[in-house]
């Protein structure tokens, strides 16, 4: 891909230059599409944004039936305007792991039908009406709402700047083609002919791919069929073109994408092939068709363009039709034929750049991502501090099952789950969430930085066991049996803290996960005060020397210091970030005050 | 509606501070709700306890669940106060 385009583009871009300096009629149609396909991007942008979660929930939504999947798609298209944009969302959300693969063709399939919109606007309003009237004004409105400080504002100037700039663009190309009235060979060509048919689908795939839209290969097609420079056989066989070139938006966004999103795209891609095909090879009785509705319906017998419009419409419901009873046969299929390769454990396994797409579906799987760090972190450490986390897991005694009693060991297998499972991992989600937060509006890109300070809380707890484990290594099996037990209800602490942590992930409602965070930083607090308390009897009682007590207690930070970064990251990962003053939450000193509190109470 | 308060709501419709302010007292007054109920909710779980276990837990989240209103409360009476001032 690289090559091709290291040399296909400077030798289109010569092509482009050559011919816009030989005819100033070519200029202003190439003009034309540039301000299009600007006016595009311009209505893409706004419409993201000012949706913001709207269409993602809808695309959400649709995932249970597949007649909502496909009613998703053709609003949402017909209302962005843009298939290529809710392919590529759709890509996103599956590669999320959001929505399942047959609910992600619906939407494509509905977004094949919305697109057709698009052809009846031009061929309607585009052509008849002086569009050039409104593109200034609108061009205008929609500048000065882009300078407001409000976003919406800003968004909806985006909106309106984009419809000045499609009108604007579609208004040079009408000029552009009345000028080349007597030069344009394409008419010429007769499109009866089957090889002629195929070579106009080739134009179509061919124009498609290179503008990237569709919309703008429909309305290069519409004018110059309005202007009688085009055949109409030849414009439907160009429409049937730009219907196959359309994927390209959304092979693209899949090369990005995980095995799902792979699976999506090609889907797509077998849809539109399909519908392409069937629409060539039956278009003699599509045109019957089209003439028959386009006369039931009253549309002039003269007008070419909306019976292309109509054309459209019906070779790509006649798809819908005939491949959506088959939509989770061929979910099977795709799934059969692209298979995930074997999860690489030093790899991040659900981050992908599809996801990148929609900042909710990246704020999605980098959450996945780093609840797939905490339980290698978990691990690491239940292993670490000396158990096994298959007993872990059932519960069995803690207490009793130290194995290992070489702290050398321990402390190299540690090293060795830091460098090649935890780091890797943790560098491929701050990577990615640097990429995301470029995308993500004020709200997510502050749950994107709460997601990259879990990551960071969980290193750090590791950190902390790294430090803890030379002298519980020891102690555990050697010295004076204080030493021992105290080393004990150091990492017992620890083990309560993670038991807690897999019990809080299991839930759903934040405010009762946010209390059982808070309780554990209270008993936390209370474990403090009772290790202080027991280890000054300690030495009262000369069960341990001074060097012993100052281990102890700096071991027991270590441990503290573990259990809170634990406690910090699941909170970070799973609790929505309070908008509020942070005085609100509860710190340190509260749990101070509520530790004392209870034991004078006791 | 009377003139005084037609003019007061104009003005905080122009003045950014004191609509934010007033968004975070709204948003301070819901959140005191909402844990008010959260509260006597475990109140009465604990009145049903057994366990002594089960006392201790529902003991200490009743006690953190005061601690936070608390502060909440205080949080609101000082926005309460910034816009008197």
């Amino acid at each position: 891909m690289d090559a091709l385009n290291r040399w296909a583009f400077p030798f289109i871009l010569t092509l482009l230059a050559v011919a816009l300096w030989q005819s100033s009629a070519f200029q202003e149609i190439a003009a034309g599409v540039a301000l299009f396909l600007f006016g595009m991007l311009s209505l893409e942008k706004g419409f993201k944004a000012l949706s913001g979660g709207v269409l993602q929930q809808w695309l959400q939504r649709s995932t249970d039936r597949i007649w909502k999947s496909l009613s998703v798609g053709v609003v949402t298209t017909t209302l962005m305007q843009s298939s290529s944009l809710v392919s590529v969302l759709s890509i996103s959300f599956i590669s999320a792991g959001l929505i399942p693969l047959a609910a992600g063709l619906g939407i494509v399939f509905g977004a094949n039908l919305g697109t057709t919109t698009g052809a009846w606007l031009i061929a309607v309003f585009g052509l008849k009406i002086k569009l050039s009237a409104y593109a200034l004004p609108l061009l205008v409105f929609g500048i000065a709402l882009q300078f407001q400080h409000r976003r919406r504002w800003q968004n909806i100037g985006h909106i309106l700047t984009g419809i000045g700039f499609i009108f604007f663009g579609i208004h040079l190309m009408k000029q552009g083609f009345s000028a080349y009235e007597s030069l344009l060979m394409l008419d010429g060509i007769d499109s009866q002919q089957w090889l002629s048919r195929l070579l106009f689908v080739a134009v179509g795939i061919l124009a498609t791919v290179i503008m990237q839209s569709s919309h703008a290969t429909l309305v290069l097609i519409l004018t110059a069929l309005s202007n009688g420079q085009i055949d109409y056989e030849a414009a439907l066989a160009v429409a049937i073109g730009a219907n196959v070139g359309t994927t390209i938006t959304a092979l693209i966004g899949a090369m990005g994408a995980n095995n799902a999103g792979r699976q999506l795209a090609a889907g797509h891609l077998l849809f539109n092939l399909v519908t392409g095909l069937l629409a060539l090879l039956l278009l003699p009785w599509l045109l019957a068709l089209t003439e028959w509705l386009a006369q039931w319906l009253g549309l002039p017998a003269d007008s070419d363009t909306l019976k292309l419009a109509l054309f459209h419409t019906l070779f790509n419901l006649l798809g819908v039709v005939l491949m959506t009873p088959w939509i989770h046969r061929l979910a099977s299929l795709l799934q059969r034929w692209i298979v995930a390769k074997e999860a690489d454990i030093k790899r991040p396994r659900y981050l992908n750049e599809a996801a990148l797409a929609s900042p909710a579906s990246a704020l999605h799987v980098s959450q996945r991502e780093t609840l797939r760090l905490y339980r290698f972190c978990r691990d690491t450490m239940i292993h670490a501090l000396g158990w096994r986390s298959s007993d872990f897991r059932l519960q069995h005694s803690l207490i009793n099952a130290a194995e290992v009693s070489d702290a050398e060991q321990q402390h190299q297998h540690l090293q060795q789950a830091y460098e090649h499972r935890l780091k890797p991992v943790y560098s491929a989600i701050v990577e990615f969430l640097i990429q995301a937060r470029s995308h993500a509006g004020i709200a997510q890109e502050e749950q994107l930085r709460r997601v990259r300070s879990a990551g960071f809380h969980l290193l750090e707890a590791i950190k902390g066991v790294k430090h803890l484990l030379d002298n519980l290594t020891h102690y555990l099996h050697q010295g004076p049996v204080a030493m021992t037990a105290s080393y004990q209800s150091l990492r017992t602490q620890i083990a309560a803290t993670l038991t807690l942590l897999d019990q809080a992930l299991e839930k759903h409602d934040s405010d009762d996960l946010q209390l059982l965070l808070q309780r554990q930083h209270l008993q936390l607090q209370r474990f403090n005060d009772d290790f202080d308390q027991q280890l000054e009897l300690l030495i009262q009682q000369r069960q341990i020397n001074a060097a012993m007590a100052t281990s102890l207690m700096t071991d027991k930070s270590y441990c503290l210091h573990v259990c809170k970064r634990l406690l910090m990251a699941v909170e970070f990962l799973s609790l929505p970030a309070t908008t509020g003053d942070p005085d609100w939450s509860l710190n340190d000193e509260d749990y101070r005050q509520l530790a004392r509190d209870g034991q004078e109470e006791r | 509606m009377k003139y005084k308060k037609l003019m007061r709501r104009i003005q905080t419709l122009f003045d950014e501070p004191e609509r934010q302010r007033q968004q975070q007292r709204k948003k301070l007054q819901r959140l005191l709700k909402k844990l008010r109920h959260k509260q006597q909710q475990l109140q009465h779980k604990l009145e049903q306890a057994d366990r002594q276990d089960d006392q201790q837990e529902l003991r200490d989240k009743i006690a953190l669940l005061k601690q936070q209103r608390r502060k909440l409360v205080a949080a609101l009476q000082d926005l309460k106060a910034g816009s008197n001032g």
